[in-house]
């Protein structure tokens, strides 16, 4: 600051030596001092523009590396959405109403009678069991996975509360052989043929049995209720 | 002199490198950018049409189309790449040759609808064996994950031209096109080898806002039920049609409209069927014994009439030149008003009709919804025929009473018995329950405003006396449902003749519509075959269908049973 007031002053000052004649320069400066500041200075101006540029430089070659990552990742995510999707749709076929009654119709089962209702709190049937029960067709022979009693990792259906489990297993027709054996499913069974109000979304039109596929009722948080 | 050859050196390069630069650097700056950015439409997905609860009954999803540019691949390449090709994308190789080898373009279309995940793999294996000029590219495809299920209501989407606007579609996915589609957006960036977006170049663009999802008030389960009963009913009775539809009473939405026969949608082909709009609203039949409810409603909101009022009623009837009989012959009886509408009689609906009037006959016609739209906004829907009643030829006054001479859809017919089940108060039938834009903000369908028709007290008359119909003494024994009290009507018309302009070898329409629990009516379910060949009687034909898919309505939606004893309604009068 103060070098470069002090060279407009003595330009001033030459002007005004030219125009007025005889006057002399007011001021000396010592100019060593001032070359010796300059050389830093420029320094440091070069050092932050060498230091800008690497950093420029670094910045975009992480910025160019940081899109083939994008890139790949995005080819990463498509190729999951791609297994998504198609998992989702095998996924929507099978739980279709046309899907599951046919996989029902497999394992032995038959669509339900009249309606029969059983009042919770006084046992009272509601509806006429006789017109609910329905023909079963024989000689059917279906494997059923026995319920194991232990907490093992094979879902069993007595380990669940009979509130769930066992009150899936709709207006009942005779029990089939090997569904007998099997504890809780069997007690359900052999009940008279009704069916409690929350149990009629399972399964549409048939009976879920004891070997139905999920026989675990798991609760949105993912534990078994 | 190496000196001045080096200064020549130095100022030709300086020259070029002017003339690059500064003269054609425009020009050459314009050709790079030009190959780098690139301007891609981003295709919006499509909503998906769901159930009440959500369940999926139409969606889409992502194929590839495989292409070729045979520009460039060598021919020598040609048939290795046709061998390599074939098993991947299960196209005969013959085929894939032919179009491989086309030089009248660069785009030769290989195979559609291919799996993104084959697709991938294909582009692997040749990337891998160094055959180039293929490439892929991302198309939806609609899916349908209950196959036939709700098939002529949901229809097919229009199918979106590259220039001018979407052609084709049908049903709901034509008539809720707008809301499915979406908005296309588009970027333009600029993208380097491989097809990446080079960072911190120019990207300018919109995001495409994807379609919102529709929700209709059917039930998946239900609809499966009911087309599965109607589909077996019209199969076992060889007729032509049939449809089934079940309602709830008190917001008139749909849970089910179920026609037979129906097709696959995700089959590649779609049958005529597919476009010729849902036989449920499209389809006018002469409605038959079922309308004989509005001339005793009518009747005896004007006070014409009452429950008890007896009629004597001969099985034949002469009025002017023509004569009336009933559908049995039958000694002469002395019926009620109920006992009229419970045994179905055509001789005692026309008297009732006398004291109710033609004019006040074609108001309650109107009030109950005939000769007018729904508004349900299914496409293709028919208003019916409803002639007013100074068209009427003479006879058609009596026809009318008992339901031969005009001409309703089956949607029409069970709001009327909605109307007579919600207590006389008529909610119009909704099929669209909401809409969920992209973002999961749901829209509710704004539901139309009730109107009363007829009084509350006349309408549990009325429905006093369709429980009768389901009695032993009433036309349709097999619409009851053990433990529940069943209300309902049963329809025998007979179908005109265009070849002789008479109903003779027209066939028959045989309905039913019905509505339990009798005494807290929730559920409405209307059964119509139209020309049954094994038998013509709704009561035999059409009840059954009624009893199964009641059945299982009222099992899906938890209804108990009220376990209050029926009224005595006296059918025959002293």
């Amino acid at each position: 600051m103060s070098t470069t007031s002090v060279g407009r002053g003595r330009t001033r000052d030459a002007h005004a030596g030219r125009r007025g004649g005889a006057r002399l320069p007011l001021v000396k400066v010592a100019q060593p001092g001032r070359r010796a500041s300059r050389v830093p200075f420029a320094l440091v101006i070069l050092l932050l523009l060498a230091a800008a540029l690497l950093t420029l430089l670094l910045l975009n070659t992480m910025l160019a590396q940081d899109a083939f990552v994008l890139y790949r990742l995005q080819q990463q995510s498509a190729t999951l959405a791609d297994s998504e999707q198609q998992l989702q749709e095998s996924v929507t076929q099978a739980e279709a109403p046309s899907a599951l009654a046919s996989q029902a119709a497999g394992l032995g089962m038959v669509p339900g009678g009249d309606p029969l209702f059983l009042r919770v709190p006084d046992g009272t049937v509601l509806g006429d069991p006789k017109a609910a029960r329905v023909a079963v067709p024989p000689a059917i022979t279906i494997r059923t996975p026995t319920p194991q009693p232990s907490s093992s990792a094979s879902p069993s259906p007595s380990m669940s509360p009979s509130a769930s489990s066992s009150t899936r297993g709709r207006v009942g027709p005779s029990p089939t052989p090997s569904a007998r054996g099997a504890s809780a499913p069997a007690r359900a069974r052999k009940s008279p043929p009704a069916t409690s109000r929350a149990t009629h979304r399972a399964n549409p039109g048939t009976q879920p049995a004891p070997q139905s596929p999920r026989p675990q009722h798991v609760t949105p948080t993912g534990r078994p209720t | 002199v190496v000196f001045s050859l080096l200064v020549l050196l130095l100022a030709v390069l300086g020259v070029r490198l002017v003339q690059l630069q500064g003269l054609d650097g425009a020009a050459y700056a314009q050709r790079a950018e030009l190959q780098r950015r690139q301007a891609r439409t981003l295709p919006a997905s499509r909503g998906a049409i769901v159930d009440r609860n959500g369940n999926p009954l139409a969606l889409s999803v992502e194929t590839r189309t495989v292409f070729a540019d045979p520009t460039e691949i060598p021919p020598r390449t040609a048939l290795p790449l046709a061998q390599a090709l074939s098993p991947l994308l299960n196209v005969p190789q013959s085929d894939l040759l032919s179009q491989l080898t086309r030089t009248d373009t660069r785009y030769a279309i290989l195979a559609r609808g291919i799996d993104p995940g084959v697709a991938q793999r294909t582009l692997q294996v040749l990337r891998a064996n160094g055959l180039t000029g293929i490439g892929t590219q991302i198309q939806s495809r609609r899916f349908y994950p209950g196959g036939g299920l709700a098939a002529t209501l949901l229809g097919f989407p229009p199918t979106v031209q590259t220039t001018g606007p979407a052609t084709g579609g049908a049903g709901l996915e034509l008539s809720a096109n707008r809301l499915l589609a979406g908005r296309d957006g588009k970027v333009t960036a600029e993208f380097g080898a491989g097809g990446r977006e080079i960072p911190a170049g120019e990207h300018a663009g919109q995001a495409p806002v994807p379609g919102s999802t529709v929700q209709l008030t059917l039930d998946r389960d239900i609809q499966w039920a009911a087309q599965e009963a109607i589909a077996a009913q019209v199969k076992a009775v060889k007729a032509k049609g049939g449809t089934a539809i079940v309602q709830d009473i008190r917001t008139g939405e749909l849970l089910a409209v179920a026609t037979a026969p129906t097709f696959d949608p995700n089959a590649p082909v779609r049958p005529a069927m597919a476009v010729s709009g849902n036989p449920a609203v499209a389809e006018t039949y002469e409605p038959g014994s079922v309308n004989k409810v509005i001339t005793v409603a009518g009747a005896l909101q004007d006070r014409r009439v009452t429950p008890d009022t007896p009629f004597r009623v001969p099985w034949e009837l002469h009025v002017g030149d023509r004569t009336f009989h009933d559908a049995e012959v039958h000694r002469v009886e002395r019926l009620t008003t109920a006992g009229v509408l419970a045994k179905s009689s055509n001789v005692g609906t026309i008297q009732i009709g006398e004291r109710l009037g033609k004019n006040r006959l074609y108001d309650f016609l109107r009030a109950f919804g005939f000769g007018a739209d729904t508004g349900v906004g299914i496409p293709g829907e028919s208003r019916g025929i409803l002639p007013p009643p100074q068209q009427w030829s003479g006879s058609q006054e009596h026809t009318i009473a008992f339901g031969q001479g005009i001409g309703v859809t089956a949607l029409q017919m069970a709001s009327v018995y909605a109307t007579v089940a919600n207590g006389g108060i008529r909610v119009a039938p909704t099929l669209i329950k909401a809409t969920v834009s992209a973002d999961g903000k749901a829209t509710p369908r704004a539901q139309p405003a009730p109107r009363r028709v007829i009084d509350a007290g006349v309408a549990l008359q009325v429905r006093d006396m369709l429980e009768a119909v389901t009695s032993d003494e009433g036309t349709a024994p097999a619409a009851r449902i053990a433990g529940y009290r069943v209300a309902g009507k049963t329809g025998t018309a007979q179908i005109p003749n265009p070849r002789c302009h008479c109903y003779r070898g027209g066939g028959y329409t045989a309905s039913f519509v019905g509505f339990a629990p009798a005494d807290n009516p929730q559920l409405l379910v209307s059964v119509v075959l139209q020309r049954p060949v094994n038998g013509h009687f709704g009561g035999h034909l059409a009840a059954p269908v009624f009893h199964r898919i009641m059945s299982f309505a009222l099992k899906s939606e938890a209804i108990a049973p009220t376990g209050t004893t029926p009224p005595t309604v006296r059918l025959l009068a002293p």
